[in-house]
């Protein structure tokens, strides 16, 4: 079946979408994208696991204010993780993490985030 | 774990939602949603109580909008769990209560709160229940306030929604109904539904890989479209001139919906083939037109009965389309192009090339898509080399190593050859130079056993391409075995090496056993010729091989007789 990961990232202010989007969703990633709505980008696809989205995110963090990816990784009965990132005082990195020990809906962990931090969701 | 070993129970944290002003209501709605998100099994937690779902609802019309969300996430995870019909749910609140104040928030002012409730998993069995009449959803809707036309004219705002997300969770709505049509006809202006769908075709909302949590809304808006034209096809009709514009569109998948509704309306007579034509025809000269399946080019073909000028093109369009490789369709695409064609060619009064004709002849009895019948079988008879160029760039795929089975496969090319070894001859021919591949030199192998003396005449080249130093491959050995009845000369040099590849060599991949069967089957075939290369200690197998000992399954080296000829075993299990 596959990881099936959705992620969003919130550009900062000025950042161009184009390095952002070659990194998320270029040969190299199992990730579509962009859709774009305002300063949102959107992704989707079967890349994973967790660490690989984390590292790809790491990769154009200077780019990115804020992101959200939610994965349900492959294998048994699976498992689904969401994290919010943030470019704070310290870097760009983790705020919060949910975890779910089962495959399960990805638009549920979007909205906790939406209405936590009023980020827009992937999917 | 439970979780109510590691943290506060669900009725704690809603407790202390109420209990909290609502300028700090915040913090305690957004940990009872995320409680709630972590456990969702009811193995994992307690479902809320009576009093709790209570306790919660008037918080779905908090002022503040992140309060709102958190607690919808709480009250649509209930509803679902009620909806389930969970054993462990300790409410007796009845779902449709739950769906009703979910639901009015379906136009909430922020965003996220509207997101919140147009989650498909959640909300489809109310709008199977609703729209649909589904039996096996346990929705009561008498029980639900909401009635139809409102929920339709609800779910139609959001498909026009400024947020992408939310646009694309009310397509999947759609989707997931059995007839999104039904919508549509609940709605309170159903014209106006169709306006916002038909402009729906055009938004740009995309890149979506899951159906099921969210898709494009264009292809949920098609959908509806093409689904509508069998309740209220004049619902329509006013707009099938804007429609057809995207048939020059860059959107594939479109292009094909908008050709299978107008299909749709001709069928039942609401417009006649000139409503369309001229679009049609732009499409094809686009390149872009959707051929796809058996209607699609039908429809193709009926187009250009009324227009003479382009039947040419058509004709051309069909005919490249029954000898192209759609191997990675599903679909016998060239079966069908062939029966258009061949009704083109009958029904019109213009002359045509002898293919055509052909085509006309052979299709006029029987659909050779419903017979399963590859086009190119019954043209090889008297269009060799028309046959010959369309086999010669179908199995060119071969080399790429990636893919063998399909419309090019060992069984078409057998079934040209039995019709008429000319059409085979050339393609052979060419594919020989490629049989360094190894799906290639598969091919080869399967049908020298169908066809030993079409495929003898090029082994001397295929002993030019392959590399002949010890193992030699099966497929090779299985040509050499095949065709060596023929009299085909086969090189001292490569018998010796042959025979090498009987013996266990090296480290080299599975499959060994069954390359020694067929080396040895070469030698045996060579032997019976009284090839002088053939070394006497191959005699143990041949007499295997007329006692009916050796198979294609059995390892020679296996054998009791071989051991006592002193072929060495097989020492190590990996070899085998």
């Amino acid at each position: 079946m596959g990881h099936r990961s959705y992620v969003a990232v919130e550009l900062a202010e000025g950042a161009d979408p184009d390095p952002v989007v070659d990194a998320l969703a270029g040969d190299d990633t199992r990730l579509s994208g962009a859709d774009r709505y305002d300063d949102v980008l959107t992704f989707s696809g079967m890349e994973g696991p967790v660490s690989t989205l984390d590292r790809l995110l790491t990769t154009v963090d200077d780019a990115l204010e804020r992101a959200v990816l939610v994965i349900n990784h492959d294998g048994g009965r699976g498992e689904m993780i969401g994290r919010y990132y943030e470019n704070g005082a310290d870097g760009f990195g983790a705020v919060e993490e949910l975890r779910t020990d089962f495959r399960w809906e990805p638009g549920a962990y979007f909205d906790y985030f939406a209405a936590k931090y009023g980020i827009h969701a992937a999917v | 774990m439970p979780p109510s070993d590691d943290g506060p129970s669900l009725e704690t944290l809603a407790a202390r939602v109420a209990e909290t002003p609502p300028a700090d209501r915040r913090g305690p709605a957004l940990e009872l949603a995320k409680r709630r998100l972590e456990t969702v099994l009811p193995s994992q937690s307690t479902a809320l109580t009576d009093d709790t779902i209570d306790r919660l609802l008037p918080h779905l019309d908090d002022p503040d909008p992140a309060v709102r969300s958190a607690v919808l996430l709480v009250l649509r995870n209930a509803m679902y769990l009620q909806l389930q019909g969970t054993e462990t749910a300790l409410s007796e609140y009845p779902p449709e209560a739950l769906a009703d104040r979910l639901l009015e928030r379906i136009d909430d002012e922020h965003w996220a709160v509207r997101q919140a409730v147009l989650v498909p998993r959640y909300l489809h069995p109310i709008l199977a229940a609703t729209f649909e009449d589904d039996a096996d959803v346990d929705v009561d809707t008498d029980a639900l306030s909401a009635s139809a036309s409102w929920l339709a004219d609800r779910l139609f705002q959001r498909l026009v929604d400024p947020v992408p997300v939310i646009r694309k969770r009310t397509s999947a709505l759609f989707f997931e109904l059995e007839d999104a049509s039904t919508v549509v006809l609940a709605h309170p202006d159903p014209d106006r539904a169709v306006t916002t769908l038909v402009e729906t075709l055009t938004d740009p909302a995309d890149t979506v890989f899951n159906r099921g949590d969210a898709c494009e809304p264009r292809n949920a808006a098609i959908e509806t479209l093409v689904e509508l034209v069998a309740h209220r096809p004049g619902l329509i009709l006013p707009h099938l001139e804007t429609m057809l514009t995207h048939l020059t569109g860059d959107n594939g998948y479109l292009r094909f919906q908008i050709v299978k509704l107008s299909i749709g309306l001709l069928e039942q007579g609401e417009i006649g083939c000139e409503a369309i034509a001229d679009d049609v025809i732009d499409a094809l000269e686009h390149g872009c037109y959707p051929l796809r399946t058996a209607e699609t080019m039908q429809l193709l073909v009926s187009v250009a009965l009324t227009r003479p000028d382009v039947i040419d093109d058509v004709a051309s369009t069909l005919r490249s389309e029954l000898a192209a490789n759609d191997s990675r369709r599903s679909y016998a695409q060239h079966a069908a192009a062939a029966d258009a064609l061949g009704r083109l060619v009958r029904e019109s009064e213009q002359s045509f090339g002898s293919v055509e004709e052909t085509v006309a002849e052979r299709t006029g009895d029987q659909s050779l898509f419903d017979a399963g019948i590859d086009p190119l079988v019954p043209l090889a008879e008297d269009h060799p080399a028309f046959v010959a160029d369309a086999l010669t760039n179908g199995y060119e795929a071969l080399r790429e190593e990636d893919m063998y089975d399909g419309r090019f496969d060992k069984e078409l090319l057998v079934s040209v050859a039995d019709r008429n070894p000319a059409a085979a001859e050339p393609v052979l021919a060419d594919l020989v130079d490629g049989a360094n591949v190894h799906n290639v030199r598969r091919l080869l192998a399967n049908v020298s056993e169908a066809h030993p003396t079409l495929v003898a005449e090029i082994v001397p080249d295929l002993l030019e391409t392959v590399e002949t130093t010890p193992p030699i491959p099966r497929t090779v050995c299985q040509v050499l075995a095949t065709t060596a009845e023929i009299g085909v000369r086969i090189p001292d040099e490569l018998v010796a090496a042959v025979t090498e590849s009987v013996g266990p060599i090296g480290n080299t991949p599975a499959y060994n056993g069954n390359r020694r069967y067929w080396a040895v089957r070469a030698l045996v075939t060579l032997s019976e010729r009284n090839h002088d290369a053939v070394p006497e200690r191959i005699e143990p197998f041949v007499e295997a091989y007329r006692d009916g000992q050796l198979d294609d399954v059995v390892d020679p080296l296996e054998l009791p007789a071989a051991r006592e000829a002193g072929w060495e075993p097989v020492a190590d299990a990996s070899e085998r």
